[in-house]
């Protein structure tokens, strides 16, 4: 799920940002949204043959860019350079040197147990957005990855007892009671988010369990460690796209923001997947 | 030079003859070596096709490897079972030694990328396979059931059977000069090529062969050794052999044995049966010897001018086996009347006499023959263009070597044969006679029914290629095929290739999500259709990580991301036929269902042609090219030409006819015989169902030359023997139709029971075509020899000899 993986890094660096930088962060109004225009590059397909007629569901879809404007654009471009020059001469060799330091064996086992620390808050997110079983879910993992899995290095929540993963936040909670994005934009050091975004990070980072388990500067020491392991795995290719980019600023931006609309267009839950494969599998029988 | 003085040299000059004809024999002999037969698909094609151009443009384009199929079914375990993995990793480790493979796939090395939970960080696809994983069999199963990309190409849907995909490098030097011969040729579809430019191609050509000839031997060898491979593990599993190359080299191989087994077979019956009918080794020995060089010199010949055999033209030297023996039976017969007639012991006077009765027609009947087959040179196709050239010459050698031969070798013998007609013989020709004399209105109403029926069946008359059923239901090779084909996604390749329009493009963006729409919806259309198998293009690797991101669909910037995170090998191995980028096209490669039931393909492309049209992209940024464009085009253009094929065989004949017999009465006579004939062969394909494909498309050219051999004969004899009795000459109470029927009537009984009955022998083989050439063929023939001695004396009697007593009457 490239999306999540994208934002929740966004997530992990702010908490960083916010310990290292910003001292608070008010919430701002909504912003007026534009009337999210569909564009018909969405939509299921509508296929006309010999055949008939036949709706499919697009594997790949995309969004006009007047799907999403950006009224902050002004001011988001000059953070993009600045984060751009952050990256490219701190934060990639920075994240080189940990990816060079760090075996691939020992770096799976960091993301287990960074990924074990935010049970809590996805089950938190989980009963707010009324999927039960999924709280269960988390907090079973939660129990069993920090015991038998060694502090949540190893996941035998997954391999011994099947129980997959399924982490959310409180920006897809507030998505989910039809909370509008507000407006894109580019946050300083943590790159692409959007008003909603912010507001959840903000708001769940004082509930991040590290906090309640470690004392400063551990705390901090954790947060950086975690912030520099989750941007490690991408500083590459943060460097091959904005390479190849004619206007990165408008790539990350777009890729951002197709990701959103795409989200809220077709969630991803198991129901949504199960009724897809019986309407695959009605689709092969008839 | 008068036919006297032909005949006496003929019979005079025979030892110098003779040696001429033996040295000539040597000279073939040298040519042989440089004879070709050419089975590859471009020999079917128009110069500079279209099509074909485009096909070869897009292969250059996307380089799909060359592959073949063993399909492993396994016997004693469930296909996911520890079991059937390790048979698997045997066999797959075996075929890997073999010096030209470039990999082996199978279920258990494919990088089963569902498995991968998330699409991030670098992806290592060789990292997620069963040799890295060593899944349990039920995760197996679960991971190939409904997979976007390996249901049909490696496990098929009933999960009964496993493919093992054997891709073979491809020979560098060899696909360089391909290259540079599609660069040129790409020209070709802009305007017409310069002399240099065709110049340039033959020698790239010229250089290419040698290295393909090469190739040709090692996969005969490779499939060879696979079947020695798989024949290892007969114990565990059922195994099957497939794809388009081994499909290939079953075709060969099979046409290679039947010339072997069917040719010494027919051989053999034609002399048993020359044996019979003339009870005289002479009488063997003469046609055989005759035979054996008229196709000598013509091979030698072809191998000089470089005239390729196509799969059109392969059955030429069968035809010159008929044409030969036809003569030769026509002078054995007239010669042995001679015999009977005469006093004469010596045996040169004979022959000039023979020679002089026979000389004019069988050099009509050549002419006519080479008329009839030389129409083909106006059907615009080129290997039907070159059958025409091949058929021309080969009856001008036959009746060439045949007349210089036959007394050259004649002249060896010192007594003369006396012995008379046999009696099956005798009947026939008497119950023919009575019937042509005491019920002509019988005849011709048959006819006229006949003709109806006929006409009926040839607009039932379909054409249809499937290679497949080229081999016959019962074989090994059938099955195996048949197999493969409907359990693993088909047999005949057929892209579609997408030119994505400027407007498609979108900046930053690889492949924007109106393109991979467009794709998608185009590739499900393909799938509608219930002959196409395997369809695979981007869109599978689309639905796989659609399936990975959790039925999310993927954005299009996530697309580019996924594309830019794999690195260039991977993606030029996992995309690279599918995806050109700086072309802007896209690929869907399928392959079509030989075995469908029912299969109209003509039918198919038409539908899917138009479907293509609403797809909402300009007509000419779609193609649809690959081999079963190809046969397709070949084929339908085939049919087209036939009708005008036919039309201008027709015309050109009765013009000769005019030429011949110089009465338009008697040409008009002469050609209804040779219409009936061909009518009625198509007519009976017609009726029952056998598709016109490219093996039997020449069979009404075919016809007509047979036929029209029989009718030059009948009737240049009746029309000699109506002249002696208006003349005088002879006596009126043996009336010019005794005369034909006691001479040329038994000549025609000869050559075509022998010719029938020894290709009747063709029935017992596997190949289907053969079955239909030998049938057919023999069933042209028995037809020819009852029109020519029903109808085509009715209408002589009625138009011609009635007339001629007429004059005869007024003279007096």
């Amino acid at each position: 799920m490239l999306n999540i993986i994208w934002r929740s890094q966004c997530r992990f660096l702010f908490s960083l940002c916010l310990v290292l930088l910003i001292t608070g962060c008010a919430s701002q109004p909504d912003m007026q949204i534009s009337p999210q225009q569909q564009s018909d590059l969405s939509d299921p397909l509508v296929v006309e043959s010999s055949h008939g007629t036949a709706v499919i569901e697009p594997t790949v879809v995309g969004y006009e860019d007047t799907a999403y404007d950006d009224p902050l654009e002004f001011i988001n471009r000059p953070i993009f350079t600045f984060n751009d020059y952050l990256y490219r001469y701190a934060l990639i060799p920075i994240g080189k040197g940990y990816n060079w330091v760090m075996p691939d064996a020992a770096k799976d086992n960091v993301s287990n147990f960074f990924n074990n620390l935010g049970e809590p808050l996805s089950a938190l997110n989980h009963a707010l957005q009324g999927e039960g079983k999924k709280t269960g879910k988390n907090v079973g993992r939660f129990l069993i990855n920090s015991t038998v899995g060694l502090l949540g290095f190893f996941d035998p929540a997954k391999h011994w007892f099947d129980i997959e993963e399924e982490d959310t936040n409180l920006d897809k909670t507030l998505r989910h009671y039809d909370v509008g994005y507000g407006a894109f934009l580019v946050l300083p050091v943590l790159g692409q988010s959007d008003v909603r975004n912010l507001f959840s990070t903000v708001a769940e980072s004082p509930l991040a369990p590290i906090r309640h388990v470690t004392d400063e500067p551990q705390t901090t020491y954790y947060l950086s460690w975690e912030a520099i392991h989750s941007f490690s795995g991408r500083a590459e290719l943060y460097e091959k796209l904005r390479n190849e980019s004619d206007d990165p600023y408008a790539f990350f931006r777009n890729l951002y923001m197709q990701d959103l609309l795409r989200d809220k267009q077709y969630p991803t839950s198991p129901a949504s997947i199960n009724k897809l494969r019986k309407e695959k599998k009605d689709d092969a029988n008839e | 030079m008068s036919k006297s003085r032909i005949a006496n040299a003929l019979v005079n000059q025979a030892q110098w003859l003779l040696i001429l004809f033996l040295l000539l024999a040597a000279i073939a002999a040298y040519g042989l070596q440089f004879f070709k037969i050419d089975a590859s698909a471009d020999t079917l094609l128009v110069k500079n096709n279209r099509l074909y151009i485009q096909t070869q443009m897009m292969n250059k384009r996307f380089a799909p490897q060359e592959f073949i199929l063993v399909a492993v079914e396994p016997k004693n375990a469930p296909l996911f079972s520890q079991q059937t993995f390790s048979l698997l990793q045997a066999m797959a480790e075996e075929i890997n030694e073999l010096p030209r493979v470039d990999s082996v796939t199978h279920m258990l090395n494919v990088p089963l990328l569902s498995q991968i939970d998330s699409l991030q960080g670098e992806i290592d696809p060789d990292d997620w396979t069963w040799e890295a994983k060593q899944y349990d069999p039920k995760t197996m199963q679960d991971i190939f059931s409904d997979h976007p990309l390996f249901t049909d190409l490696l496990v098929n849907k009933a999960q009964s059977a496993t493919a093992i995909q054997i891709v073979f490098k491809h020979n560098q030097a060899l696909q360089a000069l391909y290259h540079q011969i599609t660069d040129i040729q790409a020209q070709a579809l802009e305007g017409a090529l310069s002399d240099k430019q065709e110049a340039d191609i033959q020698e790239l050509k010229a250089q290419a062969e040698p290295i393909e000839a090469e190739l040709t031997k090692q996969r005969k060898q490779e499939i060879e050794a696979l079947y020695k491979i798989i024949a290892s593990y007969d114990d565990q599993a059922d195994l099957y052999l497939g794809g388009s190359y081994v499909l290939g080299q079953q075709l060969i191989d099979i046409i290679e044995s039947d010339l072997v087994t069917f040719g010494s077979a027919i051989g053999l019956a034609i002399c048993v049966l020359l044996l019979l009918f003339f009870k005289s080794i002479r009488w063997v020995m003469l046609p055989v010897i005759c035979c054996g060089f008229s196709v000598l010199y013509t091979m030698g010949l072809f191998g000089f001018l470089d005239l390729r055999t196509t799969v059109i033209s392969a059955n030429f030297v069968a035809l010159q086996l008929i044409l030969t023996l036809a003569i030769v039976i026509h002078l054995i017969v007239e010669f042995r009347q001679c015999a009977n007639q005469s006093n004469e012991e010596d045996i040169k006077p004979l022959l000039v006499a023979t020679l002089q009765r026979k000389l004019a027609p069988c050099f009509y009947a050549g002419l006519t023959t080479s008329v009839g087959f030389g129409s083909l040179i106006f059907s615009g196709i080129q290997p039907v263009v070159t059958f025409g050239w091949m058929m021309i010459i080969a009856t001008i050698i036959s009746i060439v070597t045949s007349l210089v031969l036959f007394p050259a070798i004649l002249t060896l013998f010192s007594h003369k044969d006396m012995r008379s007609d046999g009696g099956l013989s005798r009947g026939f020709i008497s119950l023919t006679r009575k019937i042509s004399m005491n019920a002509p209105n019988t005849v011709v109403l048959t006819t006229v029914v006949i003709t109806v029926f006929s006409v009926v069946g040839l607009l039932r008359l379909d054409v249809e290629n499937s290679f497949l059923d080229y081999f016959a239901d019962s074989t090994n090779v059938h099955k195996e095929l048949t197999f493969i084909d409907s359990q693993f996604g088909g047999s005949t390749p057929m892209d579609v290739v997408v030119t994505l329009p400027d407007e498609f493009q979108k900046q930053d963006v690889t492949l924007s999500a109106k393109s991979i729409q467009t794709l998608q919806k185009i590739q499900y259309v393909l799938s509608q259709y219930e002959a196409t198998g395997n369809i695979t293009s981007i869109v599978n690797f689309t639905e796989l990580a659609k399936q990975i991101n959790q039925g999310q669909p993927l954005t299009e910037y996530e697309l580019t991301v996924i594309y830019t995170l794999l690195d260039k090998s991977l993606r030029d191995k996992l995309l690279g036929s599918y995806f050109s980028p700086e072309h802007n096209q896209l690929r869907i490669s399928s392959r079509i269902q030989d075995s469908t039931e029912g299969l109209d393909r003509q039918q198919f492309m038409d539908t899917l042609s138009a479907d293509m049209k609403q797809m909402g992209l300009p007509e000419e940024n779609v193609t649809i090219t690959n081999l079963f464009v190809l046969y397709q085009d070949i084929l339908q253009r085939l049919f087209t030409s036939q009708i005008m094929t036919l039309g201008i065989v027709y015309i050109a004949l009765f013009v000769v006819l005019l030429f011949i017999f110089k009465q338009l009465s008697i040409a008009t006579i002469a050609l209804l015989p040779n219409i009936l004939t061909t009518l009625v062969v198509l007519g009976v394909m017609g009726w029952l169902n056998i598709p016109l494909d490219l093996m039997t498309i020449t069979i009404a050219a075919i016809a007509m030359g047979i036929a029209i051999d029989d009718t030059i004969h009948f009737v240049h004899r009746y029309l000699e023997s109506n002249d002696a009795i208006v003349t005088g000459a002879r006596q009126r109470q043996s009336t010019a139709l005794d005369n034909t029927f006691s001479s040329v009537g038994y000549a025609l009984f000869y050559t075509t029971s022998v010719i029938t009955l020894g290709f009747s022998l063709l029935s017992f083989s596997d190949f289907v075509p053969s079955i239909l050439f030998g049938l057919l063929t023999g069933f042209a023939m028995v037809f020819a020899l009852i029109v020519d001695t029903t109808l085509l004396p009715v209408l002589l009697e009625r138009f011609v000899g009635r007339k001629a007593l007429k004059s005869q009457a007024h003279d007096v």
